[in-house]
Protein backbone atom coordinates (compact mmCIF):
# COMPACT_ATOMS: atom_id res chain seq x y z
CA UNK A 1 0.00 0.00 0.00
CA UNK A 2 1.44 3.38 -1.00
CA UNK A 3 1.09 6.30 1.32
CA UNK A 4 1.96 9.95 0.74
CA UNK A 5 5.05 10.65 2.77
CA UNK A 6 4.48 13.34 5.40
CA UNK A 7 7.53 15.32 4.21
CA UNK A 8 6.18 15.59 0.61
CA UNK A 9 2.58 16.31 1.57
CA UNK A 10 2.89 20.17 1.84
CA UNK A 11 4.50 20.32 -1.64
CA UNK A 12 1.64 18.22 -3.04
CA UNK A 13 -0.90 20.58 -1.49
CA UNK A 14 0.93 23.62 -2.92
CA UNK A 15 0.93 22.01 -6.40
CA UNK A 16 -2.76 21.16 -6.03
CA UNK A 17 -3.51 24.76 -5.06
CA UNK A 18 -1.55 26.03 -8.11
CA UNK A 19 -3.41 23.65 -10.41
CA UNK A 20 -6.78 24.63 -8.91
CA UNK A 21 -5.98 28.34 -9.32
CA UNK A 22 -4.90 27.77 -12.94
CA UNK A 23 -8.12 25.85 -13.66
CA UNK A 24 -10.16 28.64 -12.09
CA UNK A 25 -8.32 31.25 -14.18
CA UNK A 26 -8.95 29.16 -17.32
CA UNK A 27 -12.63 28.84 -16.44
CA UNK A 28 -12.88 32.61 -15.87
CA UNK A 29 -11.12 33.34 -19.18
CA UNK A 30 -13.42 30.91 -21.01
CA UNK A 31 -16.46 32.58 -19.43
CA UNK A 32 -15.23 36.07 -20.35
CA UNK A 33 -14.48 34.93 -23.93
CA UNK A 34 -17.94 33.35 -24.19
CA UNK A 35 -19.59 36.50 -22.82
CA UNK A 36 -17.65 38.65 -25.27
CA UNK A 37 -18.61 36.43 -28.19
CA UNK A 38 -22.26 36.36 -27.13
CA UNK A 39 -22.19 40.10 -26.51
CA UNK A 40 -20.80 40.78 -30.01
CA UNK A 41 -23.39 38.87 -32.02
CA UNK A 42 -27.10 38.21 -32.16
CA UNK A 43 -28.09 34.82 -33.48
CA UNK A 44 -31.59 34.27 -34.85
CA UNK A 45 -32.37 30.68 -35.81
CA UNK A 46 -35.94 30.89 -37.06
CA UNK A 47 -38.38 28.13 -36.28
CA UNK A 48 -42.12 28.37 -36.71
CA UNK A 49 -45.28 26.47 -37.50
CA UNK A 50 -47.45 27.96 -40.23
CA UNK A 51 -51.23 27.59 -40.34
CA UNK A 52 -53.04 25.61 -42.98
CA UNK A 53 -54.41 27.90 -45.69
CA UNK A 54 -58.17 28.09 -46.25
CA UNK A 55 -58.16 27.92 -50.04
CA UNK A 56 -59.33 25.41 -52.64
CA UNK A 57 -56.36 23.67 -54.30
CA UNK A 58 -55.62 24.38 -57.96
CA UNK A 59 -55.91 21.28 -60.18
CA UNK A 60 -52.17 21.11 -60.85
CA UNK A 61 -49.45 18.50 -60.32
CA UNK A 62 -46.37 20.44 -59.23
CA UNK A 63 -42.80 19.36 -58.64
CA UNK A 64 -40.92 21.35 -55.99
CA UNK A 65 -37.20 21.80 -56.14
CA UNK A 66 -35.34 23.21 -53.15
CA UNK A 67 -31.76 24.17 -53.95
CA UNK A 68 -29.04 23.57 -51.36
CA UNK A 69 -28.68 27.36 -50.99
CA UNK A 70 -32.39 27.64 -50.20
CA UNK A 71 -32.43 24.68 -47.81
CA UNK A 72 -29.51 26.09 -45.85
CA UNK A 73 -30.10 29.82 -46.19
CA UNK A 74 -28.03 31.86 -43.77
CA UNK A 75 -27.36 35.57 -43.64
CA UNK A 76 -24.86 37.56 -41.62
CA UNK A 77 -24.51 41.30 -41.37
CA UNK A 78 -22.09 43.20 -39.21
CA UNK A 79 -23.73 46.55 -38.54
CA UNK A 80 -21.54 49.58 -37.85
CA UNK A 81 -21.74 50.59 -34.18
CA UNK A 82 -23.77 47.51 -33.44
CA UNK A 83 -23.42 43.78 -33.01
CA UNK A 84 -23.15 41.23 -35.79
CA UNK A 85 -26.49 39.69 -36.71
CA UNK A 86 -26.65 36.07 -37.85
CA UNK A 87 -29.80 34.54 -39.33
CA UNK A 88 -30.59 30.92 -40.15
CA UNK A 89 -33.73 30.52 -42.25
CA UNK A 90 -32.90 27.20 -43.90
CA UNK A 91 -35.16 24.80 -42.04
CA UNK A 92 -38.11 27.15 -41.76
CA UNK A 93 -37.95 28.04 -45.48
CA UNK A 94 -38.74 24.51 -46.62
CA UNK A 95 -41.40 24.18 -43.92
CA UNK A 96 -43.10 27.35 -45.18
CA UNK A 97 -43.03 26.38 -48.85
CA UNK A 98 -44.12 22.78 -48.18
CA UNK A 99 -47.20 24.28 -46.51
CA UNK A 100 -47.83 26.84 -49.27
CA UNK A 101 -47.57 24.34 -52.11
CA UNK A 102 -49.52 21.54 -50.48
CA UNK A 103 -52.41 23.99 -49.87
CA UNK A 104 -52.18 25.56 -53.30
CA UNK A 105 -51.92 22.49 -55.55
CA UNK A 106 -53.71 19.17 -55.86
CA UNK A 107 -50.53 17.11 -56.02
CA UNK A 108 -46.98 18.06 -55.07
CA UNK A 109 -43.74 16.12 -55.05
CA UNK A 110 -40.15 17.09 -54.34
CA UNK A 111 -37.81 16.75 -57.34
CA UNK A 112 -34.02 16.75 -57.36
CA UNK A 113 -33.50 19.41 -60.04
CA UNK A 114 -35.50 22.23 -61.49
CA UNK A 115 -34.73 21.58 -65.13
CA UNK A 116 -31.68 21.79 -67.31
CA UNK A 117 -30.39 19.42 -69.99
CA UNK A 118 -32.44 16.32 -70.47
CA UNK A 119 -34.86 17.18 -67.70
CA UNK A 120 -38.30 15.78 -68.31
CA UNK A 121 -40.89 15.75 -65.59
CA UNK A 122 -43.45 13.23 -66.75
CA UNK A 123 -46.76 13.52 -65.00
CA UNK A 124 -46.08 17.02 -63.72
CA UNK A 125 -47.56 20.29 -64.98
CA UNK A 126 -44.64 22.37 -63.76
CA UNK A 127 -41.68 22.52 -61.41
CA UNK A 128 -41.29 25.42 -58.98
CA UNK A 129 -37.96 26.32 -57.47
CA UNK A 130 -38.01 29.07 -54.81
CA UNK A 131 -34.98 31.15 -53.87
CA UNK A 132 -34.26 34.06 -51.58
CA UNK A 133 -32.92 36.90 -53.68
CA UNK A 134 -32.54 39.43 -50.89
CA UNK A 135 -32.88 39.68 -47.14
CA UNK A 136 -32.82 43.00 -45.31
CA UNK A 137 -33.63 44.14 -41.82
CA UNK A 138 -33.73 47.29 -39.74
CA UNK A 139 -33.40 47.92 -36.03
CA UNK A 140 -35.51 50.34 -33.97
CA UNK A 141 -32.63 52.79 -33.63
CA UNK A 142 -32.18 52.85 -37.43
CA UNK A 143 -35.86 53.45 -38.20
CA UNK A 144 -36.36 55.65 -35.09
CA UNK A 145 -39.41 53.62 -34.20
CA UNK A 146 -40.21 50.79 -31.81
CA UNK A 147 -40.14 48.20 -34.59
CA UNK A 148 -37.78 45.54 -35.83
CA UNK A 149 -38.50 45.22 -39.55
CA UNK A 150 -37.61 42.56 -42.13
CA UNK A 151 -37.87 42.50 -45.92
CA UNK A 152 -37.47 39.26 -47.86
CA UNK A 153 -37.54 39.05 -51.63
CA UNK A 154 -38.29 35.57 -52.90
CA UNK A 155 -38.05 34.48 -56.53
CA UNK A 156 -40.19 31.61 -57.71
CA UNK A 157 -38.65 30.03 -60.82
CA UNK A 158 -41.35 28.13 -62.69
CA UNK A 159 -40.33 25.55 -65.28
CA UNK A 160 -42.45 23.56 -67.70
CA UNK A 161 -42.20 19.72 -67.77
CA UNK A 162 -39.30 19.87 -70.24
CA UNK A 163 -37.29 22.05 -67.89
CA UNK A 164 -37.77 25.29 -69.83
CA UNK A 165 -38.21 28.35 -67.66
CA UNK A 166 -41.76 29.70 -67.95
CA UNK A 167 -41.26 32.68 -65.70
CA UNK A 168 -39.58 33.97 -62.59
CA UNK A 169 -42.11 35.46 -60.22
CA UNK A 170 -40.66 37.90 -57.66
CA UNK A 171 -42.50 38.05 -54.34
CA UNK A 172 -41.65 40.78 -51.85
CA UNK A 173 -42.56 40.31 -48.22
CA UNK A 174 -42.45 42.53 -45.16
CA UNK A 175 -42.83 41.90 -41.47
CA UNK A 176 -42.40 44.02 -38.36
CA UNK A 177 -42.46 43.33 -34.68
CA UNK A 178 -42.78 45.47 -31.59
CA UNK A 179 -39.50 45.89 -29.73
CA UNK A 180 -41.39 46.62 -26.48
CA UNK A 181 -43.15 43.26 -26.42
CA UNK A 182 -40.23 40.95 -27.21
CA UNK A 183 -36.46 40.93 -26.61
CA UNK A 184 -34.13 41.84 -29.52
CA UNK A 185 -33.65 38.31 -30.95
CA UNK A 186 -37.25 37.27 -30.30
CA UNK A 187 -38.59 40.48 -31.88
CA UNK A 188 -36.40 39.96 -34.95
CA UNK A 189 -37.51 36.31 -35.23
CA UNK A 190 -41.15 37.42 -34.97
CA UNK A 191 -40.59 40.03 -37.71
CA UNK A 192 -39.07 37.31 -39.95
CA UNK A 193 -41.99 34.94 -39.31
CA UNK A 194 -44.44 37.75 -40.15
CA UNK A 195 -42.53 38.47 -43.36
CA UNK A 196 -42.67 34.77 -44.27
CA UNK A 197 -46.42 34.68 -43.62
CA UNK A 198 -46.71 37.79 -45.78
CA UNK A 199 -44.88 35.97 -48.58
CA UNK A 200 -47.12 32.94 -48.14
CA UNK A 201 -50.25 35.13 -48.33
CA UNK A 202 -49.01 36.81 -51.50
CA UNK A 203 -48.17 33.50 -53.18
CA UNK A 204 -51.37 31.70 -52.16
CA UNK A 205 -53.66 34.54 -53.22
CA UNK A 206 -51.62 35.80 -56.18
CA UNK A 207 -50.47 32.60 -57.90
CA UNK A 208 -53.54 32.12 -60.08
CA UNK A 209 -53.66 35.86 -60.82
CA UNK A 210 -50.11 36.07 -62.17
CA UNK A 211 -50.49 36.55 -65.91
CA UNK A 212 -47.67 34.35 -67.24
CA UNK A 213 -48.49 31.57 -64.80
CA UNK A 214 -52.18 31.72 -65.66
CA UNK A 215 -51.45 31.63 -69.39
CA UNK A 216 -49.04 28.71 -69.12
CA UNK A 217 -50.77 26.56 -66.51
CA UNK A 218 -54.37 27.55 -66.01
CA UNK A 219 -55.79 28.98 -69.24
CA UNK A 220 -55.15 25.90 -71.38
CA UNK A 221 -58.11 23.91 -70.19
CA UNK A 222 -56.34 22.30 -67.23
CA UNK A 223 -58.21 24.42 -64.72
CA UNK B 1 -66.56 48.43 20.24
CA UNK B 2 -66.08 46.22 17.22
CA UNK B 3 -65.07 47.91 13.98
CA UNK B 4 -67.08 47.13 10.85
CA UNK B 5 -65.07 44.84 8.44
CA UNK B 6 -65.56 47.35 5.57
CA UNK B 7 -64.07 50.13 7.69
CA UNK B 8 -61.02 47.98 8.38
CA UNK B 9 -60.70 47.21 4.70
CA UNK B 10 -60.97 50.93 3.81
CA UNK B 11 -58.37 51.84 6.41
CA UNK B 12 -56.03 49.27 4.91
CA UNK B 13 -56.38 50.37 1.29
CA UNK B 14 -56.55 54.13 1.98
CA UNK B 15 -52.76 54.66 2.26
CA UNK B 16 -52.24 52.65 -0.95
CA UNK B 17 -54.86 54.74 -2.79
CA UNK B 18 -53.32 57.95 -1.45
CA UNK B 19 -49.81 56.92 -2.53
CA UNK B 20 -51.07 55.86 -5.98
CA UNK B 21 -52.89 59.17 -6.35
CA UNK B 22 -49.84 61.17 -5.35
CA UNK B 23 -47.44 59.14 -7.49
CA UNK B 24 -49.41 59.30 -10.72
CA UNK B 25 -49.04 62.18 -13.14
CA UNK B 26 -51.74 64.51 -14.39
CA UNK B 27 -54.04 63.14 -17.13
CA UNK B 28 -57.06 64.20 -19.13
CA UNK B 29 -59.17 61.49 -20.75
CA UNK B 30 -61.77 61.74 -23.51
CA UNK B 31 -63.73 58.67 -24.56
CA UNK B 32 -66.31 58.96 -27.33
CA UNK B 33 -68.48 56.57 -29.27
CA UNK B 34 -70.47 56.83 -32.45
CA UNK B 35 -73.03 54.14 -33.12
CA UNK B 36 -74.95 53.77 -36.35
CA UNK B 37 -76.56 50.35 -35.96
CA UNK B 38 -78.00 48.43 -33.06
CA UNK B 39 -75.78 45.92 -31.27
CA UNK B 40 -76.13 43.05 -28.82
CA UNK B 41 -74.37 39.77 -28.21
CA UNK B 42 -75.63 36.30 -27.27
CA UNK B 43 -73.97 34.11 -24.66
CA UNK B 44 -72.36 31.78 -27.21
CA UNK B 45 -71.02 34.61 -29.32
CA UNK B 46 -67.66 36.30 -29.03
CA UNK B 47 -65.63 39.23 -30.28
CA UNK B 48 -62.13 39.26 -31.74
CA UNK B 49 -59.77 42.21 -31.38
CA UNK B 50 -57.37 42.77 -34.26
CA UNK B 51 -54.92 45.55 -34.89
CA UNK B 52 -55.29 47.47 -38.14
CA UNK B 53 -52.64 46.68 -40.72
CA UNK B 54 -49.12 48.05 -40.42
CA UNK B 55 -49.09 48.07 -44.21
CA UNK B 56 -51.49 51.01 -43.86
CA UNK B 57 -49.11 52.76 -41.47
CA UNK B 58 -50.80 51.68 -38.24
CA UNK B 59 -48.47 51.23 -35.25
CA UNK B 60 -50.79 49.95 -32.50
CA UNK B 61 -48.69 48.25 -29.87
CA UNK B 62 -49.20 44.49 -29.31
CA UNK B 63 -49.42 45.07 -25.57
CA UNK B 64 -52.29 47.55 -26.06
CA UNK B 65 -54.26 44.92 -27.99
CA UNK B 66 -53.58 42.43 -25.18
CA UNK B 67 -54.62 45.00 -22.57
CA UNK B 68 -57.96 45.77 -24.27
CA UNK B 69 -58.59 42.06 -24.79
CA UNK B 70 -57.88 41.24 -21.11
CA UNK B 71 -59.94 44.16 -19.79
CA UNK B 72 -62.89 43.37 -22.05
CA UNK B 73 -63.21 39.80 -20.79
CA UNK B 74 -62.55 40.61 -17.13
CA UNK B 75 -65.29 40.46 -14.50
CA UNK B 76 -68.78 39.03 -14.32
CA UNK B 77 -69.99 41.14 -17.25
CA UNK B 78 -66.94 40.30 -19.35
CA UNK B 79 -67.34 39.44 -23.03
CA UNK B 80 -66.06 36.29 -24.70
CA UNK B 81 -62.91 37.36 -26.54
CA UNK B 82 -61.60 35.00 -29.21
CA UNK B 83 -57.76 34.95 -29.22
CA UNK B 84 -56.55 37.22 -32.06
CA UNK B 85 -53.61 35.01 -33.12
CA UNK B 86 -55.86 31.97 -33.28
CA UNK B 87 -58.46 33.83 -35.37
CA UNK B 88 -55.82 35.01 -37.86
CA UNK B 89 -54.50 31.43 -38.07
CA UNK B 90 -57.87 29.78 -38.72
CA UNK B 91 -58.59 32.39 -41.41
CA UNK B 92 -55.11 32.17 -42.99
CA UNK B 93 -54.21 33.90 -45.29
CA UNK B 94 -57.21 36.25 -45.38
CA UNK B 95 -56.53 38.28 -42.23
CA UNK B 96 -52.79 38.88 -42.68
CA UNK B 97 -51.67 42.54 -42.58
CA UNK B 98 -51.44 42.59 -46.40
CA UNK B 99 -54.70 40.78 -47.13
CA UNK B 100 -57.06 41.77 -44.30
CA UNK B 101 -60.33 43.46 -45.37
CA UNK B 102 -59.93 47.22 -45.48
CA UNK B 103 -63.61 47.96 -44.92
CA UNK B 104 -66.78 46.17 -43.79
CA UNK B 105 -68.05 46.23 -47.38
CA UNK B 106 -65.39 43.60 -48.18
CA UNK B 107 -66.81 41.10 -45.65
CA UNK B 108 -69.65 39.57 -47.71
CA UNK B 109 -67.33 38.84 -50.66
CA UNK B 110 -64.65 37.54 -48.33
CA UNK B 111 -66.96 35.10 -46.56
CA UNK B 112 -68.23 33.77 -49.88
CA UNK B 113 -64.84 32.08 -50.27
CA UNK B 114 -64.98 28.34 -49.65
CA UNK B 115 -64.34 27.28 -46.09
CA UNK B 116 -64.27 30.71 -44.46
CA UNK B 117 -67.89 30.88 -43.32
CA UNK B 118 -67.61 27.45 -41.68
CA UNK B 119 -64.51 28.55 -39.78
CA UNK B 120 -66.18 31.79 -38.72
CA UNK B 121 -69.23 29.93 -37.42
CA UNK B 122 -66.98 27.49 -35.57
CA UNK B 123 -65.20 30.38 -33.85
CA UNK B 124 -68.46 31.99 -32.72
CA UNK B 125 -67.09 35.44 -33.57
CA UNK B 126 -69.89 37.98 -34.00
CA UNK B 127 -67.93 41.23 -33.93
CA UNK B 128 -64.49 42.14 -35.25
CA UNK B 129 -62.98 45.06 -33.36
CA UNK B 130 -60.21 46.81 -35.29
CA UNK B 131 -57.79 48.77 -33.14
CA UNK B 132 -55.73 51.61 -34.52
CA UNK B 133 -53.66 54.41 -33.00
CA UNK B 134 -50.68 54.57 -30.69
CA UNK B 135 -48.98 56.41 -27.85
CA UNK B 136 -46.48 59.14 -28.65
CA UNK B 137 -44.41 61.50 -26.60
CA UNK B 138 -45.48 65.02 -27.52
CA UNK B 139 -43.03 67.08 -25.53
CA UNK B 140 -40.43 67.06 -22.77
CA UNK B 141 -38.36 69.50 -20.75
CA UNK B 142 -36.71 70.38 -17.48
CA UNK B 143 -33.37 69.18 -16.21
CA UNK B 144 -32.07 67.02 -13.44
CA UNK B 145 -28.57 66.31 -12.26
CA UNK B 146 -27.39 63.60 -9.94
CA UNK B 147 -24.08 63.26 -8.10
CA UNK B 148 -22.44 60.62 -5.95
CA UNK B 149 -19.65 61.34 -3.44
CA UNK B 150 -17.96 59.61 -0.52
CA UNK B 151 -20.61 60.91 1.87
CA UNK B 152 -23.55 59.80 -0.30
CA UNK B 153 -25.41 60.95 -3.36
CA UNK B 154 -28.52 62.65 -4.56
CA UNK B 155 -30.36 64.32 -7.42
CA UNK B 156 -31.65 67.83 -7.87
CA UNK B 157 -33.96 69.30 -10.50
CA UNK B 158 -37.19 68.63 -12.33
CA UNK B 159 -37.82 66.67 -15.55
CA UNK B 160 -41.15 66.34 -17.31
CA UNK B 161 -42.61 64.91 -20.50
CA UNK B 162 -46.03 64.64 -22.12
CA UNK B 163 -47.62 61.55 -23.65
CA UNK B 164 -50.58 61.38 -25.99
CA UNK B 165 -52.41 58.09 -26.29
CA UNK B 166 -54.93 58.15 -29.10
CA UNK B 167 -56.76 54.97 -30.11
CA UNK B 168 -59.85 54.06 -32.06
CA UNK B 169 -61.81 50.82 -32.12
CA UNK B 170 -64.00 50.24 -35.18
CA UNK B 171 -66.62 47.57 -34.65
CA UNK B 172 -67.85 45.37 -37.50
CA UNK B 173 -70.78 43.03 -37.20
CA UNK B 174 -69.71 40.01 -39.25
CA UNK B 175 -73.22 38.53 -39.14
CA UNK B 176 -74.67 41.53 -40.97
CA UNK B 177 -71.43 42.38 -42.79
CA UNK B 178 -71.44 46.04 -41.80
CA UNK B 179 -69.82 48.55 -39.49
CA UNK B 180 -71.85 49.30 -36.36
CA UNK B 181 -69.77 52.19 -35.12
CA UNK B 182 -66.59 53.16 -33.35
CA UNK B 183 -65.24 54.04 -29.93
CA UNK B 184 -62.26 56.32 -29.45
CA UNK B 185 -60.10 57.16 -26.45
CA UNK B 186 -57.72 60.09 -26.24
CA UNK B 187 -55.60 60.50 -23.14
CA UNK B 188 -53.13 63.32 -22.60
CA UNK B 189 -50.82 63.07 -19.64
CA UNK B 190 -47.86 64.87 -18.13
CA UNK B 191 -45.28 62.91 -16.19
CA UNK B 192 -42.99 64.73 -13.78
CA UNK B 193 -39.92 63.69 -11.83
CA UNK B 194 -39.10 66.27 -9.15
CA UNK B 195 -35.87 65.53 -7.30
CA UNK B 196 -34.64 66.99 -4.04
CA UNK B 197 -31.97 64.42 -3.13
CA UNK B 198 -34.40 61.58 -3.94
CA UNK B 199 -36.22 61.63 -7.34
CA UNK B 200 -39.97 61.04 -7.01
CA UNK B 201 -41.41 59.86 -10.35
CA UNK B 202 -45.03 60.92 -10.95
CA UNK B 203 -45.82 58.93 -14.07
CA UNK B 204 -48.93 59.51 -16.19
CA UNK B 205 -49.82 56.08 -17.55
CA UNK B 206 -51.75 57.31 -20.56
CA UNK B 207 -51.75 54.00 -22.47
CA UNK B 208 -53.17 52.10 -19.49
CA UNK B 209 -55.83 54.79 -19.03
CA UNK B 210 -56.72 54.68 -22.74
CA UNK B 211 -56.96 50.88 -22.57
CA UNK B 212 -59.28 50.96 -19.58
CA UNK B 213 -61.46 53.75 -21.00
CA UNK B 214 -61.73 52.14 -24.42
CA UNK B 215 -62.46 48.63 -23.08
CA UNK B 216 -65.12 49.86 -20.65
CA UNK B 217 -66.88 51.86 -23.35
CA UNK B 218 -66.55 49.02 -25.87
CA UNK B 219 -68.22 46.59 -23.50
CA UNK B 220 -71.32 48.76 -23.07
CA UNK B 221 -71.26 49.60 -26.80
CA UNK B 222 -71.50 45.93 -27.76
CA UNK B 223 -73.71 44.62 -24.96
CA UNK B 224 -76.35 47.36 -25.02
CA UNK B 225 -78.86 46.76 -27.74
CA UNK B 226 -79.55 50.15 -29.33
CA UNK B 227 -79.86 53.08 -28.97
CA UNK B 228 -78.42 54.36 -32.19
Amino acid sequence: MTLVRPTRYPRFRRRLRTLTAAAARLRALTMIATLLLVGCSQSVVVDAEFPEAVIPALPLRIGIHYSDAFRGYQYTEDLPNDVEWYFDLGGVNTKLFDGIFSALFDITSVVENAGGDGAAFFGLDAVISPEIEAFEFSLPRQSRSDQYAVWIRYNLHIHDPTGTLITTWPVSAYGQSDARTFGASAAMEEAIIRAMRDAAASIIIGFAEEQKIREALLDDGDS
Amino acid sequence: MMQHPISIYLLRILPAVAVAGVLSGCMTTRVEESKHASTGILSGESVVILEASYHAGNETEDEFVDCVSDTLQKGRKGLNVYPDDEFVDIMFPWFEPRTMPRGPEALPTLFERPGLTARLEESGVRYIIWLSGDTEQSGSGGSMSCAVGPGGGGCFGLAWWEDDSSYEASVWDVQDGKSVGAVSADVHGTSVIPALIIPVPLIARTRAAACKGLATELRSFIVNEGPL
